[in-house]
C-alpha cells in the first residue's frame, strides 16, 4: 500500500502534471466564486478538452476543478453573501455576519484551513479504506436512505433563527417546491401546468443563486440612491491572523465536520451541500454557545467548510469502486475515466492500481495547491470589498443570470432565478430565513422518493422500518437532534426573557 | 442631445439586428450547404452516453462536410425540451438533434407534448441500438428467464424488480415482458441505470433492467449476471445470454440512438446529411472513440428509410403497453 503511493507520487509529480493541477485547481476555484457557475458546469465543459489529453493530466485538471470549485464558492459566500453552490450556502450563514464584523480575512483563512482538512482527510479515507467504504454504501437500501434524508431534514430546525414556525414555513415551500416535475414513481408530470420546461423539475443552481444572491442584491440596493449615503462593504478592521490556538480550538470541528463530509460523500445521491448543513448542525448542537450561530460563529464556517470539502473525496469512493456516480459533477467524471480508459467499477483497482493511485497523489496534490492559492489569495479576494457596490452587484446580477442560462443553456432559468430572486427578497422582508428552504429542496426529492419506495418495499407498512439497523441509527439520531434543539430553544428564550 | 444621440444609436442597433435576423432567413440551396457551422443539440446533460456519441459524431463530421458542428445541451423535460427547439428551429440544415428513444416514443405517450414524434421528425440515421439485459445478483438461485418466471409465479407479488426512468423505453420493455409471461412483481423505481445496479448489488432488489454498458464491470467482477436480453439478435459481447424470444417471451425492445432534423427540411440536404453520416459512422477514428465510451457493442447503422420505420414502429408498439399501464395523457 505504502510504496504504492510513492510510486504514485513519482508517477504525478512531472511539470506537466504539475501545471495541469494548477490550471485546474485555479480554473476551480473562479469557478466557484463566481454565483452560477458550478463546478459541475466548470467540469462538464473541459471534458471534450481532455480526450487527446494523457490519463494524469486530464483526470488531475477535472478533479482540481472539483475540488476548487467546492471551495471557491465560499469566498463570495463569506465575503459578499452570495453563495454560488449549495455546498457553500452553509457558509455564508456565519461567514458572512463574520465579515460584516470586519472579520472576513479571518473567515476566509478559517476556510481554506477548513476545507484543505476536509479535502486531506476524504482523501486519506480514499486511499486507505475506498473498498470497505464502498461496501457501506451498498448497504443503503430505500429504508435507510429514508431514515439519513429524514435525518437532514431535521437541519431545518436547528437552521431556522429566531422562530421556529417561520422555518418551518420555509421548510414546507422548499418541499412543495420540489414536488414540481415527474412524479418519481410512474414518471406522470406533476404540478407542471403543461409547461414542459418544469416537466423535469426546478434545477437547483438557479432556485439556490436567485434566493440568495439576487435576494442579497435587491437587499442592499435598497441603499443605493439614498442621500447622503454611499453603499459600502463592510471594511476589514483588526488583526485577521489566525493563531495556532485558535486553529487548535476549531481542529475537532473540523475532524466531526471531515467525517460527516466523508460519511454522507459515499452515500449516492445526497451530496456536499446537504453534508454541510448536517455538519453545522452538529456544531451548533455541541457548542457552547448555540445562541451565537448565524450571528458571526467562526465553528459555522468551519463546520460547513470542512464538510463539504470532505465529500469531494468521498464522493469518488462509489464511483471509482462500484461505478456509481453519487450526483451530476460524478456523473461526468464517469465520462472523463472512460474515455482515458479507465473504467471505474469493482476491477479499476486490480487492472489499472498504479494509476489510480498516481491519481490519488493527485488529488492530495490538489488540496495542497488549493491551500496555497487560497491562503496567498486572501488578501487580494478580499480587495472586492474596495469596489464600488454598485458596479460589483451589477456585475454579479449579470453573472447570476448567466450562471443560470448555462445549466440547461435555457433562458427559462434565467426567469426561475429573477423569481426566486423576489421571493428571495419577499423572505428578509417577511424575516423567512432562506436555508431551510433550500435544505427541504434539496432534499426534498430524494425523501419522497425513498419514503414511498420502503412503502413499497414494506408493503405499506412502515413500522417494519424497525427491522434495519442503520436505519434505526438514524432515526435515533433525529430524536436526539430534535431534543437539543427543543433544548436549545427554551434555553435561548430564557436568556431572551432575563 | 445626448437623449437624441441614444435614440439614433438604439435604432441603429435595432436596424442592424433586424437585418441581420432577415439574412438568416433567405433560403440556401443545397449546392452551397453547408456554408457555416451546424448545431448539435443533445436533449440530455453533458457526460451521458447521448451526449458523448453526439460529440463523437461532431468531432468527425468535419471531415466529410468541410464545416465544424457545435454541441449544444439542452435538457430537460424528459428530453421534449431539445426536442423541441430542434424542430421549432428553421429547417435549414443547421440546427439537427440526437434521436433517443424517449422523446420520440413513451414520453409523447406519457406527457403533454408540444410535437408529433413522427410527422414532425425526420430521422436521418441511427448509429447504436442499446441492448436492454434483465441482470439479478450473481449469487441470485435464476441462470435465465424461465428460472425467474418460474420463482415469480410460485410467489406473485413478492420478488422486487427495480426499474430506471418509470415510464422510459426501459420500464416499457419490463412491462411487456412482465405482461408477455404473466407474472406479478412489486417494482421500485430508481433516477439511473447506475442506481438500480447499485440497488441489485446491495441486495434491495431482485432484478433490474440495465444496458449491458452499466452491467460490463459486475458482470466480469462477477457481482451481477444477465437473464437475457430484449434484443432481436444476441449481443457480440455475451453470445451467452439468450434472448428473450430464444425463452419464449415475445419482447424485442432496444434503445435507438441518431442524429434527426425537422421534417420540413429540404430533401437534397437530407440525403447529403445522410450521406456524411454513413461515413462517419464507417469512420476509424469514430469507431475507436465509439469503443471508448463504451458505445463499441452497440454500433448498429440504419440510414434514413430504415430509421424512420424503426421509430414509428417503435412508437406504434409503446401505445398499448403505455396504455395498458394507465400512464397515457
Amino acid at each position: 500500500m505504502f510504496h504504492m503511493i510513492i510510486n504514485g507520487f513519482v508517477d504525478i509529480l512531472t511539470v506537466v502534471n504539475l501545471l495541469w493541477i494548477v490550471f485546474g485547481t485555479l480554473l476551480g476555484i473562479i469557478i466557484g466564486a463566481i454565483p452560477g457557475l458550478t463546478a459541475t458546469m466548470g467540469v462538464a465543459l473541459l471534458l471534450p478538452l481532455t480526450f487527446g489529453m494523457d490519463t494524469l493530466p486530464a483526470i488531475s485538471m477535472l478533479l482540481g476543478i472539483y475540488c476548487g470549485g467546492m471551495y471557491g464558492g465560499s469566498i463570495t459566500a463569506i465575503l459578499i453573501n452570495t453563495p454560488g453552490t449549495p455546498a457553500a450556502a452553509a457558509t455564508s450563514l456565519d461567514g458572512y455576519p463574520l465579515a460584516k464584523k470586519g472579520q472576513a480575512g479571518k473567515a476566509l483563512k478559517m476556510a481554506i484551513f477548513s476545507s484543505t482538512v476536509g479535502g486531506l482527510f476524504s482523501a486519506l479515507m480514499l486511499i486507505l479504506i475506498a473498498p470497505q467504504l464502498a461496501k457501506l454504501a451498498l448497504k443503503f437500501g430505500p429504508p435507510e436512505y429514508f431514515a439519513l434524508v429524514l435525518l437532514g431534514l431535521t437541519v431545518i430546525a436547528g437552521i431556522s433563527g429566531k422562530s421556529l414556525t417561520k422555518g418551518l414555513i420555509a421548510g414546507s415551500l422548499g418541499l412543495l417546491m420540489s414536488c414540481i416535475g415527474l412524479d418519481p414513481m410512474l414518471g406522470m408530470p406533476r404540478l407542471t401546468f403543461g409547461n414542459i420546461y418544469l416537466s423535469s423539475g426546478l434545477s437547483t443552481v438557479p432556485v439556490l443563486i436567485g434566493l440568495f444572491a439576487i435576494a442579497e442584491i435587491l437587499e442592499n440596493s435598497e441603499k443605493i440612491g439614498v442621500q447622503g449615503k454611499k453603499l459600502t462593504l463592510h471594511k476589514i478592521s483588526g488583526d485577521q491572523r489566525v493563531s495556532f490556538k485558535e486553529f487548535k480550538s476549531h481542529f475537532l470541528t473540523m475532524i466531526k465536520g471531515s467525517l460527516i463530509g466523508t460519511y454522507i460523500g459515499i452515500i449516492p445521491g445526497i451530496g456536499s451541500g446537504v453534508s454541510a448543513f448536517v455538519s453545522y448542525n452538529e456544531a451548533k448542537r455541541s457548542s457552547k454557545h448555540p445562541e451565537n450561530f448565524g450571528k458571526g460563529e467562526m465553528a459555522g464556517v468551519v463546520a460547513s467548510e470542512s464538510a463539504n470539502n470532505g465529500a469531494t473525496g468521498a464522493t469518488l469512493i462509489p464511483l471509482l469502486t462500484l461505478g456509481i456516480p453519487g450526483d451530476v459533477v460524478t456523473a461526468v467524471l464517469l465520462g472523463a475515466f472512460m474515455i482515458q480508459g479507465l473504467t471505474p467499477g469493482p476491477l479499476l483497482f486490480r487492472d489499472h492500481g498504479s494509476t489510480i493511485f498516481a491519481i490519488f497523489a493527485g488529488f492530495i496534490l490538489i488540496n495542497i495547491v488549493m491551500f496555497i492559492f487560497g491562503l496567498t489569495g486572501v488578501k487580494y479576494f478580499a480587495l472586492v470589498n474596495n469596489l464600488p457596490a454598485e458596479l460589483l452587484y451589477s456585475v454579479i446580477f449579470v453573472m447570476c443570470a448567466v450562471g443560470a442560462f448555462a445549466v440547461d443553456n435555457s433562458l427559462f432559468n434565467v426567469l426561475v432565478v429573477l423569481i426566486f430572486g423576489l421571493a428571495g427578497y419577499l423572505f428578509r422582508k417577511l424575516e423567512i430565513p432562506g436555508g431551510p428552504f433550500l435544505i427541504a429542496f434539496l432534499l426534498g426529492p430524494l425523501f419522497e422518493s425513498n419514503m414511498r419506495r420502503t412503502v413499497i418495499l414494506y408493503d405499506g407498512n412502515m413500522l417494519q422500518i424497525v427491522k434495519s439497523p442503520i436505519a434505526m441509527f438514524f432515526l435515533i439520531l433525529c430524536a436526539i437532534s430534535l431534543f437539543f434543539i427543543i433544548r436549545n430553544n427554551s434555553q435561548l428564550k430564557k436568556i431572551e426573557r432575563n | 442631445m445626448k437623449k437624441a444621440l441614444m435614440i439614433l444609436m438604439v435604432a441603429l442597433m435595432a436596424g442592424g439586428m433586424a437585418l441581420w435576423a432577415g439574412g438568416q432567413q433567405e433560403a440556401e440551396s443545397a449546392e452551397s450547404y453547408p456554408s457555416k457551422p451546424m448545431t448539435l443539440v443533445v436533449e440530455y446533460n453533458a457526460g451521458g452516453s447521448t451526449d458523448m456519441l453526439g460529440r463523437a459524431i461532431a468531432s468527425i463530421i468535419p471531415k466529410y462536410m468541410s464545416q465544424p458542428m457545435v454541441v449544444v445541451n439542452k435538457p430537460g423535460g424528459s428530453g421534449m425540451i431539445g426536442v423541441d427547439y430542434v424542430l421549432k428551429s428553421n429547417p435549414d440544415g443547421y440546427t439537427l438533434g440526437t434521436t433517443s428513444s424517449g422523446p420520440f416514443t413513451t414520453v409523447p405517450l406519457t406527457q403533454q407534448s408540444p410535437y408529433d414524434p413522427i410527422e414532425d421528425v425526420v430521422f436521418i440515421a441511427n448509429f447504436t441500438l442499446g441492448p436492454i439485459a434483465i441482470c439479478v445478483p450473481a449469487d441470485a438461485p435464476w441462470n435465465d428467464l424461465n428460472d425467474l418466471v418460474k420463482d415469480a409465479k410460485a410467489n406473485p407479488g413478492k420478488l422486487i424488480y427495480g426499474q430506471n426512468a418509470p415510464g422510459g423505453t426501459t420500464h416499457m420493455a419490463m412491462e411487456t415482458f412482465r405482461a408477455a409471461a404473466g407474472i406479478d412483481m412489486k417494482m421500485i423505481p430508481y433516477n439511473s441505470g447506475s442506481e438500480v445496479a447499485a440497488a441489485l448489488l446491495g441486495g434491495h432488489v431482485n432484478t433490474g433492467t440495465l444496458s449491458p454498458a452499466e452491467a460490463a464491470e459486475h458482470v466480469k467482477a462477477g457481482t451481477l449476471k444477465m437473464l437475457g436480453v430484449f434484443n432481436a439478435e444476441r449481443m457480440t459481447d455475451y453470445p451467452d445470454v439468450k434472448t428473450a424470444v430464444e425463452q419464449g417471451y415475445d419482447v424485442q425492445i432496444a434503445v435507438p440512438k441518431g442524429v434527426f432534423a425537422p421534417a420540413a427540411l429540404d430533401p437534397a440536404k437530407i440525403k447529403m446529411l445522410e450521406e456524411a453520416l454513413e461515413k462517419v459512422y464507417n469512420d476509424e477514428e469514430f469507431v475507436a472513440i465509439a469503443k471508448k465510451i463504451g458505445l463499441g457493442p452497440e454500433l448498429y447503422w440504419m440510414n434514413m428509410e430504415d430509421s424512420q420505420k424503426f421509430m414509428s414502429g417503435m412508437y406504434n408498439a409503446m401505445k398499448p403497453v403505455v396504455e395498458s399501464l394507465g400512464l397515457g395523457n
